[in-house]
């Protein structure tokens, strides 16, 4: 048997034995557990909400529909709602990602659905979805999901596990012992980290991906991107270990050091970054924005007042009377007037988030969140695609209806047993940002290697 | 020695001991410094962010003066909007300000919830959240106080000297009470120093004089919450013979505390008392405003009964007869319905948040952290209940703005053709919002349990260090 293979399966015994590692990996799967639970709970009754929320729009045409035909059957004409196209309703929805339960990310922060209507502004078609009612102590707090397992605790595990694999063994006097063998003390080091750090971190994955797998995600070829995230992240970890210990002889020391550098990395260069961004790139003022809408807007509504009151009484000689004919033109004045203040408003926020992006890479901690957001399709690249694939939506319902509102064509009872137009939310390409966010992780792994491989090439003496 | 002056000796002498630790001043100092540093950019933020709101409020209101000459219900449609002002306190603690609404708009027929959240269109870095004094408090300074003193008992026996302590003939519960004294000392004057920089950044936020009480009620928590951390690691020090035992405890604890236990609370509390969605609230008051509060009452029923109860009180079989404006009876009438059963609704709404509430709270058998944390953003006016005040003072300026301008259509002059338009402005020129502040009285009222909470963890940390003393001395002997 070579002295490497020696090492590790000593090591691997060591580990075995030790009660407080065993206790940990149980307490991982329990928290794992509990949190792919949450995660598939809050990731049901979110595609519930959007699902409700969709079905608005059915349920409208439903009951236009069985009113149009009471109406006919009567012989009555059907009244001007449910006869004009300028007053079909329509909705948006953002369904989950297959792997939604595995992060609550951005999601509750963004609206999740859109009603759309063919005259109406189409940048205000999200208000009545841009809050939700969830518990602010919830949010407060965070979703207690597998992505706060993965980010937050599985750190906790391996440095419990590592962080002083060497230094205990260089404080008690063993080390000097492992050192006489005829063996390179980097391979010796690494083999033991790999094999101590790398078995945890191998159990902590087979663990989250387990229970998102048992939670409903089906996906293998998410579920493979998610297990190169944890390894990823988890080897940044390791690493983070084995410098500690090159460069500490005492056990409490390595533990402090272990625990500070968690401390920094997942609450204070986040905690930082986050107040960098609200100072260097603040988000623009929902206030300001709110007040220059609706100046803008009534000056548009004053502009038209005596045309619209004209349109009122005028007769169009056509299918759609003229005070439609009004609506329409003015709702296009408004869209003209409103459009930069609503682009406006909407950079000041992309470049607030394209800051944010930039920061993530200060902690891996979030760049792995990033990640895992990510691959559960509840990051902000997400949500922010489906509000520019609902403004599209928006623009083909108006399209149809000053189409039908050219051709003088009424809605008929066809029209309402058909589906007259649908969103599909097409997904965005990720594969970009998810490649970043593994790299990036590496390149961090790299940097911490970098010194831990500088003070084993100082040889063996300066490892005691 | 005499064994009653035994104990400000020992105290002198762990306070000694603290202040000549160089790596625990520094980062004492440097938590300090962070501390008055966040107090006083959030206060200049928060200035600003105030001044920006005054500015914003006053021009919504020319915004609405503007649509003169408009119809009452189109303006009531129109709307308008309150900006939500801060609390100065908010800057020691935004409590839950991030994750609730700033702008409210106000309608006819809805009572729409608090929009634009500091939460909204983040990224995956805003999940990690910033750090306030509070967070700094709660999480922080007890790991400061675990580094301080982990090692005061069980480090002592590790070289020796406890065993010549003791030999010393000073009683184990003497020893531990000037531990905890010097200890204590260092803990008062960092919250001294918090609470100076509290004063001063609420002084800079524009705070009143009376808002200093309430900062000292928070102050009291903190000193209690902070009091659980050192006892509890003056016990595990005292208890384990090992530094690097006792340390694991602590830190095992502190993440359990300050990390865990918040995080995993208010997920079990949803679960066990579950709210409504946005959707299905929406879709639960539409369908009563539609069926009425019985559900067998549909609106056109509803309509005609008033259209007939109208025109027998005014003695007349025709609408057109009437002397005032149906419409405008059938919007008020309608209103008070709407808004009648969205209170309700929205009051069951915060009612679930409470018994969320309470269900975090028992977690507080495991974590001070679950008191401190409410205790905290109560006195700040940043929680969940200062927020529904202010929702409620709202409604009710939303109720009596929209019923005027019915009561406006109601009472339109008759003989004028073509749609009603009338100077909504001059209508609702005498209304005005006021936000009353939550008093600190009200609060410490609701939050006394909390209070109550930390202060059995105190104890019972403090009972539990001198328990681990009297273990200590029977070890020496």
């Amino acid at each position: 048997m070579s002295w490497g293979t020696s090492i590790a399966r000593l090591e691997l015994v060591r580990a075995w034995r030790d009660p407080v590692m065993r206790a940990m990996l149980i307490l991982f799967l329990i928290a794992a557990g509990y949190a792919a639970l949450t995660g598939a709970r809050w990731a049901e009754q979110r595609q519930l909400a959007v699902q409700e929320a969709v079905a608005k729009a059915d349920e409208i045409m439903g009951k236009r529909r069985d009113e149009f035909a009471a109406m006919v059957a009567k012989g009555e004409k059907p009244n001007f709602g449910l006869i004009y196209a300028s007053a079909l309703p329509f909705r948006a929805g953002l369904p989950n990602a297959p792997l939604a339960a595995l992060s609550a990310g951005q999601a509750e922060g963004y609206p999740a659905a859109a009603n759309v209507a063919p005259f109406a502004d189409p940048w205000a078609m999200f208000d009545s979805h841009a809050t939700g009612l969830e518990s602010p102590a919830v949010l407060a707090a965070g979703r207690f999901d597998l992505a706060f397992v993965i980010v937050v605790l599985m750190p906790l595990l391996l440095l419990a596990a590592t962080y002083d694999f060497w230094a205990r063994d260089v404080e008690n006097g063993s080390a000097r012992f492992q050192l006489a063998q005829p063996v390179r003390p980097a391979k010796l080091i690494l083999t033991r980290a790999l094999v101590r750090g790398g078995s945890i971190l191998l159990g902590a994955m087979l663990i989250a991906c387990g229970w998102l797998l048992a939670a409903g995600g089906q996906h293998m070829r998410d579920i493979a991107v998610l297990a190169m995230v944890i390894l990823a992240y988890g080897a940044f970890w390791i690493a983070l270990a084995i410098l500690i210990n090159l460069l500490v002889r005492v056990s409490t020391t390595a533990a402090l050091a272990g625990g500070t550098a968690w401390l920094a990395i997942v609450l204070l260069l986040p905690a930082v970054a986050v107040a960098v961004a609200e100072l260097a790139a603040p988000p623009p003022s929902a206030m300001a924005y709110t007040n220059a809408v609706r100046v803008a807007g009534l000056e548009v509504r004053e502009a038209n007042r005596s045309a619209a009151r004209q349109a009122a009484t005028a007769e169009s000689g056509r299918a759609y009377p003229a005070s439609l004919w009004h609506s329409r033109g003015e709702a296009l004045q408004r869209d003209a007037r409103l459009g930069p203040i609503h682009r406006a408003y909407a950079e000041g926020w992309a470049r607030h988030r394209a800051l944010e992006d930039r920061l993530r890479f200060l902690s891996p901690a979030v760049i792995a969140q990033d990640a895992l957001d990510r691959v559960a399709g509840t990051d902000a690249g997400r949500a922010t695609a489906f509000q520019r694939q609902a403004r599209d939506f928006a623009a083909e319902a108006r399209k149809l209806a000053f189409d039908w509102m050219d051709k003088d064509r009424l809605m008929t009872l066809a029209d309402y047993d058909r589906p007259l137009l649908r969103f599909e939310f097409v997904e965005p390409p990720r594969s970009g940002p998810l490649l970043r966010d593994i790299l990036a992780l590496l390149l961090f792994t790299a940097l911490v290697l970098a010194p831990a491989a500088l003070r084993l090439r100082q040889g063996a003496a300066k490892l005691l | 020695m005499r064994a009653g002056g035994a104990v400000p000796v020992v105290a002198g002498l762990q306070w000694r001991l603290l202040v000549r630790d160089r790596r625990l001043m520094l980062l004492g100092l440097a938590l300090l410094l962070l501390l008055c540093t966040a107090a006083m950019t959030g206060a200049a933020l928060q200035t600003a962010q105030e001044a920006e709101r005054q500015a914003a409020q006053a021009e919504e209101a020319r915004v609405w003066a503007m649509q003169g000459a408009a119809n009452p219900h189109g303006a009531a449609h129109f709307g308008r909007y309150l900006f939500k002002p801060l609390s100065p306190l908010a800057v020691m603690d935004p409590g839950l300000l991030p994750q609730l609404g700033t702008s409210l708009k106000l309608e006819a027929h809805a009572n729409n919830p608090a929009r634009h959240r500091a939460i909204d269109g983040g990224t995956s870095l805003d999940r990690f959240g910033g750090l306030s004094p509070a967070t700094m408090l709660q999480v922080l300074v007890p790991l400061l106080i675990i580094l301080s003193a982990f090692a005061t008992f069980s480090g002592e026996r590790a070289r020796g000297l406890l065993r010549q302590e003791l030999a010393t003939g000073i009683a184990p519960g003497k020893l531990m009470a000037g531990r905890l004294l010097g200890v204590g000392a260092m803990l008062l004057l960092l919250l001294l120093a918090a609470t100076l920089a509290g004063i001063g950044a609420l002084w800079l936020a524009g705070g009143a004089a009376g808002q200093i009480v309430p900062l000292l009620w928070m102050g009291l928590g903190y000193a209690l919450y902070l009091l659980s951390f050192a006892a509890l690691t003056l016990a595990a020090s005292a208890t384990f013979s090992s530094a690097r035992t006792s340390l694991v405890a602590m830190l095992a604890f502190w993440a359990m505390a300050t990390l865990f236990v918040p995080r995993i609370a208010p997920t079990f509390a949803e679960a066990r008392a579950p709210t409504l969605s946005g959707p299905a609230f929406e879709a639960a008051v539409t369908r009563e405003v539609m069926e009425g509060p019985s559900g067998h009452d549909p609106r056109d029923a509803r309509l005609e009964r008033l259209r007939q109860d109208t025109m027998r009180r005014y003695g007349v079989t025709r609408l057109e007869d009437l002397p005032v404006d149906f419409n405008g009876v059938a919007l008020l009438h309608g209103e008070a319905l709407s808004t009648d059963i969205y209170r309700r609704h929205f009051a069951a709404l915060y009612d679930g948040y409470d018994r969320q509430a309470a269900i975090q709270r028992r977690f507080s058998l495991l974590s001070p952290a679950q008191a401190m944390r409410p205790w905290s953003a109560a006195m700040a006016q940043t929680d969940q209940q200062a927020h529904r005040r202010f929702l409620e003072q709202a409604d009710r300026f939303r109720f009596e703005l929209v019923q005027k301008l019915n009561r406006a259509i109601i009472h339109r002059p008759r003989d004028i053709e073509g749609p009603y338009m009338a100077d909504v402005a001059a209508i609702t020129g005498d209304m005005r919002f006021v936000a009353e502040p939550v008093w600190a009285q009200e609060a410490l009222a609701r939050h006394w349990a909390d209070l109550a909470i930390l202060l059995a963890w105190a104890g019972l940390s403090v009972l539990l260090a001198f328990a681990a003393a009297r273990r200590l001395g029977r070890a020496g002997a």
